[in-house]
């Protein structure tokens, strides 16, 4: 349908100085969107801080919105020869089509040169009239809105969940090679950031599109990777679960004119479709979903039929029956929501997780984007079997990640298999009368019986209620919920692997790379359990596993928080065993032993764990002298043969979370046994070091992640009481022989003495899904940013770590200003999902492409 | 402006390391990586620093209203010696290669000269194209604390104005005495505030002061000095050896140091004069008091005295009924600037 956009562009401030002569620019402003919207304003003279007031209209259809940017170059004017290009601004106007956003964008927006970086600011104002496309063969999906934050949003309520969704665009890439081309890098940084800026908003369109067949209103969780294939082009994925919620009426709204919350008490666009042809669900879009059973379109019709007719009361008993048949058959149970309203997970299992090594380009009989389809369809399936297998019914916490080395690739999925309430798959209303929610172990209890386990595991009875049993650990890859009672605090785990390769290509590194990868898993597998039970914990949340390719290495990291879970039992020390004792042997074991025994004291206490929980190695040895012929898996033991072997012992302590008391370190947005105050700030900080270095061992590696660490630490040296929070630890590999390793968090403090509920900063980017102490009032939109930093002065302006430094401030500072034009005041689960750095040393050049997103939101502080 | 980060930085951590002994249990290189990394912060906010209501407004820093205050004030910190040396030089592009003099002279490292040289630089220029007040205008543009805003404004006073500084005479004379008597003329005297230059005096001002002329008149200052010689007795009154030599040596120096106030006065509708005001000061007035060893008492009494007296010679009155009032203005001030330099 169409729509008309209309666009101000009112002045500039700080220009730089493009004509020497008189100091001064002559600049003038171009505006496009789309490829025939074009105007220009007039040339204002000699000014660095101009005003031009001019006013845009264009006609546009709805689907180019959700497509296109807006784009604003500034240029500065000169009569003889061609006009010299300032720089430029790309805007996303989405924000401005959902129904409870902004309705106006109005701010001062860095103009962006990728050569030059930000150079001024330009205040432009854009605004949207639309009529709504209701046809159902329409292109357009506006009004969907998209969550970064992998949680139902505060201020909603979640009426239920409608599935999981993915979409997957293919593109050639403008310019992959920047450097031995000879076309000007800025041209074709600039083609590229224009691309994928677009890429991003077909992904949502289409993205939008199914959530609309599926009765939802919006995305949760949603998650948006660039995979760049180098010659095989761009690959733009997301994925995220689709939903419907409806806003809170009684939020405290100021009022504000973002806020259209009384058309809300009427469920929204698709449904007043649905009511009037029910008919209209057309059955090709869901088979195209379920390619299995034909059954499952006509519950699927019934439930929404149901919605809309009855009253909540009496659906209760109807839908639990119907329900579980939905999400039974539902294609792909998956979730990619890391928090879950009370009451929704019913037991966890543990982690799933699947990966296949992909050859690209060796698909030449298929349509190139069919095949990756085809790919992940696969690993889907796998991951569903997985979960079957485990007894259970949905995944949560899902993520789906890409390394790609040359032309091989690794896709990654993985999630935690659970049982999860059904009820929420109708209708959220009938949450908080569970009988079930006052106990606290009942997540743990695992969901098969003793007789029919699905693989060797060691069950004990729960620690709480001793009914029924529980494993002796648990792996998830959700953030902390309040469900489990846990005991002291959390802590950082990380487990790192580095092994070698030899260098090839095609077919046969394709072969060594899958034949590496369970030795590789196994290994991280071990180090988390090694160091878990050395925690003196039972229980990890937030797991995240990593796994990036190079040209002769290969590496995996794996971070969460350990915790202890009261429900489990006891960690119990690792036993070291070695088969042909000798006496110095004896000796050195023993002494092995109590270094064991004394880090596991010192993280008791340190983390807080105590009372119960006791460590007597003599007693343990006999213990387990006992259980090792029958049911060895619950144990964990570490065999002594070699030296290498000792060594691996001291890689699973580590000391370094133990450094400074009152400072602690989880992967997770929540700490277990900690309540945060105030968030202080977010930091990235980027590390780059010579493949070879890594290649090493994994000890090397090891001490370079515990070097940034310290470093953080005595960054934020001045608060007492923080804790660095949401760590995650991203590397990648580069064919150059290079590794670079990103560290994103928050530093958060607690137990603060006077407390400050000022808000701070004029935009807080965080890359938690809250804030501290705040309420969110309204979420404005999703911010995606793609940007090229390009210099040909890398020596100049402090080598290649003062051109990052430079290049992440300025993408801060843009997605910043973005937040502001919509009205907000905060960045929520600020992302940084691409960040790839070339450089060329001889040449003194470098450049940088990162893409970041979040939501913008606008929060109010708590008074209490 | 371009900094060597690695080599300050390292610089920096020894300093740390020795300042701080907590540190030392961290290692170096952290420290170090540390220190890069806020030179790099601040090669980015340099930019904004140099034009500080721009400060407010940028979106890659989030500064709080304190930080933001100190980071300004650090900015703009001053050492004396430095400004002193910079304003008795010519301040011009071409002073920046005599900056590395002056970083020698003073034993200011050459960076920090150039700071300051390219701060006061930037101000001057800045304020050139705007109307109105001086301290205004660099409260509002510069955002500095109100304290440091106006010894700016004195500074920009002397600098504009071009008072010359650097005569040898003047040499142990501090900023701060100058930045005092730029203080008292730009608050006592009426400025003119005109767009081209805001740091003149007011014209009229300076035209009447030519009323002053009847002072130095041969029939009044005999009139004159016999007053004020009578008022100086009386406040002294106890007559101890000393407040006799006192007299005495008024009673002798009176006549040239009358009409060396007036020529003063005179001078400053000269702008080729004006600049000689405070050698003038010193040469003429300071200079002979000092040699016969007149305290900083004795010569405030003296110019009280030597004020209030002219009030009292009827006959000016009648020539000019302007003269009490414009006099007053000129004494109070040009009193408070001798007895400022009187040391």
């Amino acid at each position: 349908m169409p729509g008309k956009i209309k666009i101000g562009i009112l002045n500039a401030r700080n220009l730089p100085i493009m004509d020497r002569s008189s100091e001064s620019s002559d600049a003038f402003v171009e505006v496009r969107f789309g490829n025939e919207n074009y105007d220009k304003t007039h040339v204002y003279k000699k000014s660095l801080n101009p005003e031009w007031n001019s006013k845009f209209v264009f006609e546009v259809e709805e689907d180019e919105i959700q497509e296109e940017p807006l784009q604003i170059r500034v240029l500065d004017h000169d009569t003889y020869s061609s006009h010299d290009a300032i720089g430029k601004v790309y805007i996303d106007l989405k924000p401005l089509l959902s129904q409870n956003g902004p309705n106006l964008l109005n701010g001062f927006f860095p103009i962006y040169d990728t050569l030059h970086g930000i150079r001024g600011e330009i205040k432009i104002q854009a605004k949207i009239e639309i009529i709504n496309d209701c046809n159902e063969y329409r292109k357009s999906s506006s009004g969907v809105q998209f969550f970064a934050s992998s949680k139902v949003p505060e201020g909603y309520s979640l009426q239920n969940f409608c599935g999981f969704v993915e979409e997957m665009v293919l593109n050639d890439d403008p310019e992959y090679q920047w450097i031995d081309k000879i076309r000007a890098p800025r041209t074709s940084n600039e083609a590229r950031q224009k691309l994928f800026t677009k890429l991003s908003g077909e992904v949502q369109r289409r993205i939008g599109l199914k959530v609309l067949d599926m009765d939802a209103n919006c995305v949760l969780g949603y998650q948006q990777y660039f995979d760049l294939e180098g010659e095989y082009g761009i690959v733009v994925r997301g994925i995220g679960t689709a939903a419907f919620i409806n806003r809170n009426i009684n939020i405290l709204s100021n009022g504000n004119n973002y806020c259209t919350s009384p058309q809300f008490i009427q469920p929204s666009r698709p449904f007043p479709d649905l009511n009037s042809k029910p008919s209209k669900i057309s059955p090709n879009r869901i088979i195209k979903k379920n390619h299995s059973d034909s059954d499952i379109i006509s519950h699927y019709q019934i439930n929404s039929a149901q919605f809309n007719q009855h009253s909540h009361h009496q659906q209760q008993k109807q839908e639990t029956q119907a329900n579980f048949s939905l999400l039974d058959k539902m294609e792909y149970p998956f979730f990619t929501l890391q928090q879950y309203p009370v009451g929704f997970i019913k037991s966890l299992c543990g982690i799933v997780c699947s990966r296949s090594v992909k050859l690209l380009g060796a698909t030449n009989d298929l349509d190139e984007l069919e095949s990756r389809d085809k790919w992940w369809i696969e690993i889907r399936n796998e991951i569903r079997s997985h979960m079957k297998s485990l007894n259970c019914h949905a995944v949560l916490g899902y993520t789906e990640t890409k390394s790609i080395c040359e032309d091989v690739c690794v896709l990654s999925a993985s999630g935690t298999a659970a049982i999860v309430n059904e009820a929420f798959f109708a209708n959220s209303n009938l949450i908080s009368n569970d009988s079930n929610l006052s106990k606290k172990c009942s997540i743990c209890h695992v969901p098969y019986s003793d007789t029919d386990l699905p693989f060797p595991i060691a069950l004990s009875n729960c620690s709480i209620c001793g009914q029924a049993q529980v494993p002796d650990i648990i792996f998830t890859s959700i953030q902390p919920t309040s469900e489990i009672e846990t005991i002291g605090k959390g802590s950082l785990l990380k487990a790192i692997v580095a092994r070698p390769r030899k260098k090839c290509s095609g077919e046969i590194s394709a072969k060594m790379i899958s034949d590496y990868l369970p030795f590789l898993e196994y290994e991280l597998h071990r180090q988390l359990l090694g160091k878990l039970k050395l925690k003196g914990m039972n229980m990890l949340y937030g797991l995240r596993i990593q796994i990036s390719i190079g040209e002769n290495v290969l590496v995996g990291i794996a971070e969460a928080t350990a915790c202890y879970a009261a429900a489990l039992p006891s960690p119990i020390i690792p036993k070291i065993i070695n088969e042909n004792k000798s006496k110095r042997e004896t000796k050195e074991i023993e002494s092995l032993k109590k270094v064991l025994v004394e880090e596991m004291t010192k993280n008791v206490e340190f983390f807080g764990l105590a009372q119960d929980l006791k460590i007597l190695p003599s007693n343990i040895n006999s213990i387990q002298s006992e259980n090792d012929s029958n049911d060895s898996r619950a144990l964990f033991k570490i065999e002594l043969d070699d030296y290498r072997e000792k060594e691996n012992i001291f890689l699973l302590m580590d000391s370094v979370g133990r450094k400074r008391s009152n400072f602690y370190l989880c992967s997770t947005e929540f700490m277990p046994g900690i309540q945060f105050d105030t968030n202080l700030q977010m930091f990235t900080s980027v590390y780059r070091c010579e493949a070879s270095l890594v290649q090493i061992n994994t000890k090397k590696f090891n001490e370079i992640f515990d070097d940034i660490l310290e470093s953080l630490s005595y960054k934020f040296r001045k608060y007492d009481n923080c804790v660095l929070a949401n760590l995650s630890f991203d590397s990648s590999l580069y064919d150059d022989d290079h590794a670079m390793i990103i560290v994103t968090g928050s530093c958060l403090t607690y137990n603060e003495k006077h407390k400050d509920n000022k808000i701070k900063n004029n935009v807080e980017v965080t890359n938690l899904s809250y804030v501290p102490n705040a309420t969110i009032e309204n979420y404005l939109g999703l911010i995606n940013l793609f940007l090229i930093r390009e210099s040909t002065q890398i020596k100049e302006n402090g080598g290649l770590s003062g051109f990052m430094h430079c290049f992440i401030t300025e993408v801060l500072a843009m997605a910043r200003a973005h937040v502001i034009s919509l009205g907000g005041n905060a960045l929520l689960s600020f992302k940084m999902t691409e960040c790839m750095l070339l450089d060329n040393p001889h040449r003194n050049q470098g450049q940088c492409l990162i893409n970041v997103s979040g939501d913008a939101v606008r929060i109010v502080k708590n008074f209490n | 402006m371009k900094i060597d980060i690695l080599c300050e930085s390292e610089e920096c951590k020894i300093e740390i390391l020795r300042r701080d002994p907590t540190s030392r249990e961290i290692k170096e290189h952290i420290v170090f990586k540390d220190i890069v990394d806020n030179y790099y912060n601040f090669n980015r906010l340099e930019q904004y620093l140099q034009l500080p209501s721009r400060l407010k407004e940028q979106l890659l820093f989030q500064i709080s209203d304190d930080i933001f205050e100190k980071l300004i004030e650090l900015y703009y910190q001053y050492d004396s010696i430095v400004i002193r040396e910079i304003l008795s030089h010519k301040l011009s592009q071409r002073q920046r290669k005599d900056l590395d003099d002056i970083a020698d002279k003073t034993d200011v490292r050459v960076r920090s000269c150039r700071r300051q040289f390219d701060n006061l630089r930037r101000i001057i220029r800045t304020l050139d194209d705007l109307k109105g007040p001086l301290f205004k205008n660099i409260t509002e543009y510069f955002c500095l604390p109100l304290k440091m805003a106006e010894k700016y404004t004195a500074i920009i006073f002397l600098a504009r104005n071009q008072f010359d500084l650097s005569k040898r005479k003047l040499s142990h004379l501090t900023i701060e005495d100058f930045i005092y008597c730029a203080n008292q003329m730009i608050k006592n005297w009426p400025m003119s505030f005109t767009f081209e230059n805001d740091s003149d005096f007011s014209r009229d001002f300076l035209l009447s002061l030519k009323e002053l002329k009847y002072l130095s008149e041969k029939e009044f200052i005999d009139d004159h000095k016999k007053l004020v010689l009578n008022g100086i007795a009386k406040v002294l009154s106890n007559n101890s050896a000393k407040d006799s030599r006192c007299l005495i040596m008024l009673e002798e120096n009176f006549r040239d140091l009358s009409r060396s106030l007036i020529d003063i006065a005179y001078s400053l509708n000269h702008s080729k004069d004006m600049k000689d005001l405070f050698y003038d000061l010193y040469e003429r007035i300071i200079e002979p008091c000092i040699e016969e060893n007149l305290n900083k008492n004795e010569l405030i009494i003296f110019l009280e005295e030597y004020r209030k007296k002219a009030h009292g010679i009827t006959e000016i009155q009648k020539e000019s009924p302007k003269f009490s009032m414009i006099f007053d203005k000129f004494m109070i001030t040009i009193s408070n600037c001798i007895i400022q330099l009187y040391h």
